[in-house]
């Protein structure tokens, strides 16, 4: 009796030391403690859990620095977790727009892939010559913003659409300068179909689900602390002939179908932007700049857009937005308006 | 329509009740768990490879019958049911109308998951086999509170051109949710047929076979090929208040 009680002890002890091995695999906290170039000025770090993503604020523009760049950092993970791809404290970044990949293993052996990411003055490939090839849901390939899908902060509605192989937002090239072209076009589907570049991440799912309503397709902003006076950048623009108002033919059956109607006036682009502080489900806007206009611009100009602060206190979040069709969101619009943008810049006092 | 319906079957279970001294009535409630759920018709839809997994939830109810003579009974029931279930399939340039003719096509793996809260009034007549042993069958009418259809495309092709999907390389980028909660209708109709054994006077166990003969979803919903019609089997036990 005695024996058996031993081994049922010794099994119990067993199974609850194996039980207690963690899944965690959390980046719980980064701080860096030095940079291979001291003239980098550190200001924070964000650790966004819900998409796996860090972000290193630096108070510099990096595009007037020399790469690789090194950091020395500590990395706080769950317990018993460690990092997989990290041998020692140092992360190199090869160039500003650089995402490097941390695996962290938990405990128990799963892994989980974060991302770490440099943000500073400028927003990453501002200057739009980075786009990478796609694969749409109609398993065509196509030409997305960015270095790639995880690295890019930049997002398009180019995936919603490849549904019906239309992608309104796609890279033109002059000489070996390459610039955004964003156009209103249509579908098989949908009458209206508003060409947009903003920053953040465009939600398929969203889109899906939601397909006769645009802005449940958008997840607007990327982490951001600076506080820059505005922003500049080159376009040109050329409305669509035929401006139109699609309307939902059943508002409560979203796969009802539209009647469109001609209307007056002409199609007009649309150039905002807004910092915030999101704290939680708090979110406080401390800036805001927009610009429409339907003026015919046929050679790149280069505008200037000054945010007019409401607030001392720097924001968590940047969103830019470009659009070809201001009343892209409520299905008006002109099909093949036609805005062509480059060179942004945010700009400091 | 729910309070009077409601309204109407109290009365009856009243005067049921009242009268059960006579024993020509009985009252009883019922625990039951349903297995089930919808399947799609015509069923040359359903695509080789599918499965089906009903999640067992238990049903409460009330009845009343009445003794026509020795070997047949009616009953008049009410009773809660939740039904859930889960499917997967591979399926081919399944498509899925928009209400204009224009068409999307789905290639790839899909799962769906399926709920539905009800009432549920169903009329049964009972024929006595032999001793202690009837055959039942009847039809009942149901009011659903509140439904959820949700179906995952995932890794797959997802085109309006028909040859994208006809030709697709799996995987694909295609992970898109459809959710079709909002065309599930507010009611259902259908017949059903079972077994009772009574285990002594007053406790009986049975089982029945629900099959509804009306879409799941409402009549303007024409966005897919097929129709849903709910299919379920009903097991529990019931026990008689009065003797």
């Amino acid at each position: 009796m005695k024996k058996v009680l031993i081994l049922l002890a010794l099994f119990t002890f067993i199974i609850s030391c194996s039980e207690d091995k963690s899944s965690n695999a959390e980046i719980l906290e980064i701080s860096v403690n030095s940079f291979s170039n001291s003239d980098l000025i550190f200001e924070n770090t964000f650790v966004d859990t819900e998409n796996n993503k860090v972000y290193l604020f630096i108070n510099n523009n990096l595009n007037d620095f020399t790469f690789p760049i090194s950091i020395n950092a500590n990395v706080k993970l769950s317990p018993g977790a460690k990092t997989k791809s990290l041998s020692s404290d140092e992360i190199s970044f090869s160039k500003a727009d650089e995402v490097k990949l941390l695996e962290v293993e938990a405990e128990d052996g799963s892994l989980k892939n974060w991302y770490v990411y440099l943000v500073h003055q400028q927003i990453q490939n501002s200057d739009f010559e980075d786009w990478f090839d796609n694969q749409g849901m109609n398993s065509k390939i196509y030409k997305e913003i960015g270095a790639s899908s995880i690295s890019s902060v930049w997002a398009t509605a180019n995936m919603g659409t490849s549904i019906y192989d239309v992608h309104c937002t796609q890279p033109i090239m002059d000489g070996t300068n390459t610039m955004v072209e964003i156009v209103t076009g249509e579908t098989t589907s949908l009458p209206i179909t508003t060409g947009t570049i903003f920053t953040g991440l465009f939600n398929v799912a969203g889109a899906i689900s939601n397909p006769t309503d645009p802005e449940k397709a958008t997840v607007f902003g990327t982490p951001f602390i600076f506080r820059p006076k505005g922003f500049k950048f080159k376009f040109k623009y050329q409305a669509g002939e035929r401006y139109i108002q699609a309307t939902l033919n059943n508002p409560s059956n979203i796969f009802g179908g539209f009647s469109v109607t001609d209307i007056s006036g002409e199609d007009q682009c649309s150039i905002y932007a807004y910092l915030e502080i999101r704290d939680g489900d708090q979110i406080t806007e401390i800036a805001r700049v927009k610009m429409e206009s339907g003026t015919t611009v046929n050679s790149l100009t280069e505008t200037e857009l000054i945010f007019p602060y409401n607030s001392n206190l720097n924001p968590t979040h940047l969103t830019i937005v470009f659009s070809s069709s201001t009343g892209g969101a409520e299905w008006r619009g002109a099909v093949g308006s036609t805005l062509v943008i480059d060179d942004l810049e945010l700009i400091y006092e | 329509m729910m309070r009077k319906i409601f309204a109407l079957f109290l009365f009856i279970a009243f005067i049921f009740t009242v009268n059960a001294q006579e024993r020509k009535f009985n009252f009883y409630p019922n625990i039951a768990v349903d297995l089930g759920g919808a399947i799609p018709f015509p069923l040359s839809d359903i695509t080789d490879g599918a499965g089906g997994t009903p999640k067992p939830y238990p049903s409460l109810g009330i009845g009343s019958e009445y003794n026509l003579n020795e070997k047949w009974q009616l009953a008049l029931e009410i009773n809660y049911h939740l039904i859930a279930f889960s499917a997967d399939a591979d399926v081919v340039s399944q498509p899925f109308y928009w209400d204009d003719g224009t068409a999307q096509y789905f290639t790839g793996y899909t799962e769906t998951d399926v709920e539905l809260r009800m009432v549920e009034f169903p009329l049964i007549a009972f024929y006595q086999l032999k001793e202690g042993r009837k055959f039942l069958f009847g039809a009942y009418y149901s009011r659903i509170l509140e439904g959820r259809f949700d179906t995952k495309g995932i890794n797959g092709v997802l085109s309006s051109n028909k040859e994208d999907t006809d030709n697709a390389v799996l995987p694909g980028s295609a992970n898109v949710p459809y959710s079709f909660g909002q065309f599930i209708d507010k009611y259902d109709y259908g017949v059903l047929i079972g077994y009772r054994y009574n285990l002594n006077h007053r406790l009986y166990l049975w089982a029945r076979l629900n099959v509804g003969f009306k879409s799941i979803f409402v009549e303007e919903f024409n966005n897919i090929d097929y129709e849903m019609y709910q299919v379920r089997i009903n097991l529990g036990v019931s026990y008689k208040l009065f003797e």
